[in-house]
């Protein structure tokens, strides 16, 4: 497949900036994203491409489409830009992917980053964010009872290390005791509680109720953010000195990005082919799975001011639920002004 | 089996391998017969059921498995380059070899759960994956290869010297020799390490590999395709175990009969003229050095990269270290009596097995790939499953402890059966003592102090199994402590835990070593 893509791209070189427009994306479509560098550096008529390594927080899947588009689309390249997807997974920690320098974009949660800066004096910054509501919730099955917070109480509820901080504060909130709740590990496997072992599980609402489904399980299911967990989820966050280095590189970024998500919102099932021919071919997950992950995470994403907008209230609002964890930042912590060039 | 000639050779081979084949067939009809129970519906699919889905994953396979069996074979061959290399130094200028013992054994202790995100940031692409599945094998093949160049028959040295050899020719021509058959044991028993390392490290990311199939296929509840990527890295690894079985056989063949003792590395090796806290000491400043110049070559920066001064801040020196020390004791009051009894239990399964094994060759090759199949299955995955089987509490700790300190301690004691002298055996015989009685006065006194060695190698082992089955399941103990630093991206905490339990794991392993000596000295077995 990356030869094939090799090809167009070469051939799209000779051809001249048309792959530099975009013009070769119906071209490329079919051939799914790549991560081979030769293909990634190939295009631009002008000056040499810029690096853009962005850390990834999970396994390839619906959750990233915007970014395969663009990828795939030669929106990245349009802007400058040699855009490498790095996977994540469980073990990973974005937010040290970008302080150790092995990326200079990494997609993560508000409270982590938060977390960093107020505690361990990291510099960084948010410039961006992907989900409006953080598709963080708790699963569970009708017939649990559980469909809200307070249903929890005398429950079992699993929950992931990078949701600990989350639940934490969610119970917080609404007054509840944690302690009356029995928290196990989560290893985002859902059989524990279509098997019954587990009341519910904390988990992306966008996912895991299609595995339930299909299992014959009926599920339910509710976000945080509507019970006062005002968060984004997937921001996009930068060191403070690539920042003011390479600003140029992000506004780009932020633009290309944007023009993918667009894109993949026309149609939420278009572009599953494109996951499953591409960065998502070898991970054995059903195109009917990515559809509905595409499907629900669109009103989590989308924004009247475009993808990855940050309106102030909503800042002041998520600057707010960091306090209630004892998470202290201010507005600095994001910034708003890249945006405002796209 | 507990007589060696030759005479016998092709049958016991024969023999052997019909047992595999039967106990394989064995397994298989109990997989197919459990799975079919409606009480394992959901959770434990039936063999046929597993195997269906492996066929319509057939297309899935080759790329996932390649790339994993790239990584794990590049770090095994960087690995025990490595091992080999060092084992060899070592054997040479002892005084280096006691040096940085320390520094081996605590990079052998160290928990993966905790290490692996470190050397996800350290590198970039694929390297954390050979690096984790180098780190993987590095000290079962130290240890094993140590041994090795141990054995060597003193006589042969002495005529190498007689003829005037000197110390690279006594190397060249009688140790690396002797060393050979306890080198490919070694290197059997890591391949599978190697395998499980190269998947742990592809939790850290990456766009194919087991692994990755693993962490995408955990959320489908989809225990058919889980427990199929389990059977295909139990074969890689059974492949290339059976690669050094068969390399082995050919090279002891033209052997004298070998004394192969995994876990069997000489405690307590006198070296110079320095009383041992001195060396401790020693070790363990180098320790500490090296923890402080991995993170300045590496260029990690302060923010989560924590020095061993921010550890003894967080728990000794700083405002709130009388309430970091509290927590880590509670946690350590939960979790090291469960290792302790997973020790014993995993301990006294591998010896009453070995034991008992011994009287039958066939057996002892019937249990092998049993044995090496449990060793094979990744634990991460597999977890949440065997929670539903058999609950949130200290039945699936002790099954999981159990199960990694098992194996290595089964072939150390097996081993440690079969290299009783031939001429104590021969004596009872003569006497036409049973085989039960040779075993109970000859063999298993003899298998001692291999027990022994073998739970040096087992107390890390068991203390990491009980903190990833508290990590994993249980939300307790030490495993939740690392639970709130991930979560909490509290990462003093991580690195605390991380050196309080290899801390834990190398005083442990100090300990008994001193019992081995005093047992090899108690039972006269030379080293």
């Amino acid at each position: 497949m990356i030869s094939r893509r090799q090809f167009f791209v070469r051939s799209g070189q000779a051809a001249g900036a048309v792959a530099l427009a975009g013009g070769a994306g119906s071209l490329l479509s079919a051939c799914g994203g790549s991560d081979s560098p030769s293909a990634a550096s190939a295009g631009s008529g002008g000056g040499k491409l810029s690096t853009l390594r962005m850390q990834s927080a999970w396994v390839s899947d619906a959750e990233f489409m915007g970014y395969y588009i663009a990828l795939d689309k030669g929106y990245y390249e349009a802007e400058g830009l040699k855009y490498t997807y790095l996977p994540g997974g469980p073990d990973v920690i974005p937010e040290t992917t970008l302080l150790a320098g092995q990326a200079e974009l990494a997609l993560t949660t508000v409270e982590g980053v938060a977390k960093l800066v107020a505690d361990e004096g990291a510099k960084l910054k948010i410039i961006g964010t992907q989900y409006q509501k953080n598709p963080s919730g708790v699963v569970s099955l009708e017939g649990n009872g559980v469909s809200s917070p307070a249903d929890l109480i005398g429950k079992t509820l699993a929950i992931a290390p990078v949701g600990q901080i989350t639940f934490e504060a969610l119970f917080k909130i609404n007054n509840l005791d944690i302690s009356k709740v029995k928290i196990v590990p989560y290893a985002y496997d859902p059989t524990p509680l279509l098997e019954h072992k587990i009341d519910a599980s904390g988990d992306f609402v966008t996912n895991v109720p299609f595995t339930i489904e299909e299992k014959g399980g009926k599920p339910t299911s509710f976000l945080l953010y509507d019970y006062g967990l005002v968060l984004y989820n997937d921001v996009v966050v930068v060191q403070e000195d690539y920042l003011k280095s390479h600003r140029e590189e992000l506004v780009g970024f932020l633009r290309a990005s944007r023009k993918g998500w667009d894109e993949n919102f026309k149609d939420t099932k278009a572009y599953v082919p494109l996951l499953k021919q591409g960065f998502g071919k070898d991970t054995g997950r059903s195109a009917a799975n990515e559809e509905y992950f595409n499907n629900a995470q669109k009103p989590l994403i989308e924004h009247p001011d475009g993808i990855y907008s940050m309106g102030a209230a909503d800042i002041d609002k998520n600057i707010e639920t960091l306090g209630r964890f004892g998470i202290k930042v201010d507005k600095s912590l994001f910034v708003t002004d890249l945006l405002d060039e796209i | 089996m507990l007589d060696g000639r030759s005479a016998n050779r092709v049958r016991d081979v024969v023999a052997d391998h019909l047992m595999t084949i039967a106990a394989v067939l064995v397994l298989a009809t109990v997989w197919e017969v459990v799975g079919r129970l409606p009480a394992s519906d959901g959770v434990f699919p039936s063999l046929s059921a597993v195997a269906r889905q492996l066929w319509t994953d057939r297309d899935l396979y080759p790329p996932n498995a390649s790339i994993t069996l790239r990584n794990a074979a590049v770090g095994f061959v960087y690995g025990n380059a490595v091992a080999i290399g060092l084992a060899v130094a070592f054997n040479q200028v002892p005084v280096l070899g006691r040096l940085t013992r320390g520094l081996l054994v605590s990079l052998y202790c160290l928990p993966l759960i905790v290490l692996a995100p470190i050397i996800g940031v350290s590198f970039g692409g694929e390297t954390p994956k050979v690096v984790l599945a180098a780190i993987a094998v590095l000290f079962p093949t130290y240890v094993s290869t140590t041994v090795g160049l141990r054995s060597a028959d003193g006589t042969l040295r002495d005529v190498v010297r007689g003829y005037g050899g000197g110390r690279w020719a006594v190397l060249r021509k009688v140790t690396i020799r002797a060393a050979l058959p306890d080198l490919l044991a070694g290197l059997r028993v890591a391949a599978p390490g190697a395998i499980l390392g190269a998947m742990l490290g592809e939790f850290l990311g990456g766009r194919r590999g087991l692994g990755v199939l693993l962490v995408a296929t955990m959320p489908q509840a989809f225990p058919e395709r889980l427990w199929g990527i389990g059977l295909a890295a139990a074969a890689v690894a059974a492949a290339s175990y059976a690669v050094f079985a068969v390399i082995g056989s050919v090279v002891t063949a033209r052997q004298q009969s070998p004394v192969v003792a995994v876990g069997g590395v000489a405690a307590v090796e006198r070296v110079g003229y320095l009383p041992e806290p001195v060396w401790s000491l020693a070790s363990f400043g180098l320790v500490a050095g090296a923890w402080i110049a991995y993170l300045k070559v590496v260029g990690l920066p302060p923010t989560f990269a924590k020095s061993p001064s921010d550890v003894w801040d967080y728990l000794v020196s700083g405002a709130a270290a009388a309430g970091h020390r509290s927590s880590f004791i509670d946690a350590l009051q939960v979790t090291m009596p469960r290792a302790a009894i997973g020790l014993f239990c995993g301990l006294l399964l591998a010896f009453v097995l070995a034991t008992v094994l011994s009287l039958s060759r066939a057996l002892a090759a019937a249990l092998l790939p049993v044995a090496l199949f449990s060793q094979s299955m990744p634990l991460v995955a597999l977890t949440p499953l065997l929670v539903i089987v058999l609950g949130r509490g200290n039945v699936t700790v002790l099954a999981i402890t159990t199960s990694v300190t098992f194996f290595p301690s089964f072939v150390t004691v097996s081993q440690g059966l079969r290299s009783t002298p031939t001429a104590a055996i021969e004596v009872l015989q003569i006497y036409d003592a049973s085989p039960l009685l040779i075993l109970r006065k000859v063999a298993a006194p003899g298998a001692l102090p291999h027990l022994i060695a073998s739970a040096r190698l087992a107390i890390p082992r068991a203390l990491l199994g009980v903190i990833l089955a508290e990590y994993l399941a249980l939300g307790t103990g030490v495993g939740q402590l690392i639970l709130q630093a991930r979560g909490r991206l509290e990462f003093s905490l991580l690195w605390s835990v991380a050196a309080v339990v290899t801390l834990i794991s190398v005083i442990a392993y100090g300990t008994v070593g001193l019992l081995e000596r005093w047992c090899q000295r108690r039972f006269g077995v030379e080293q």
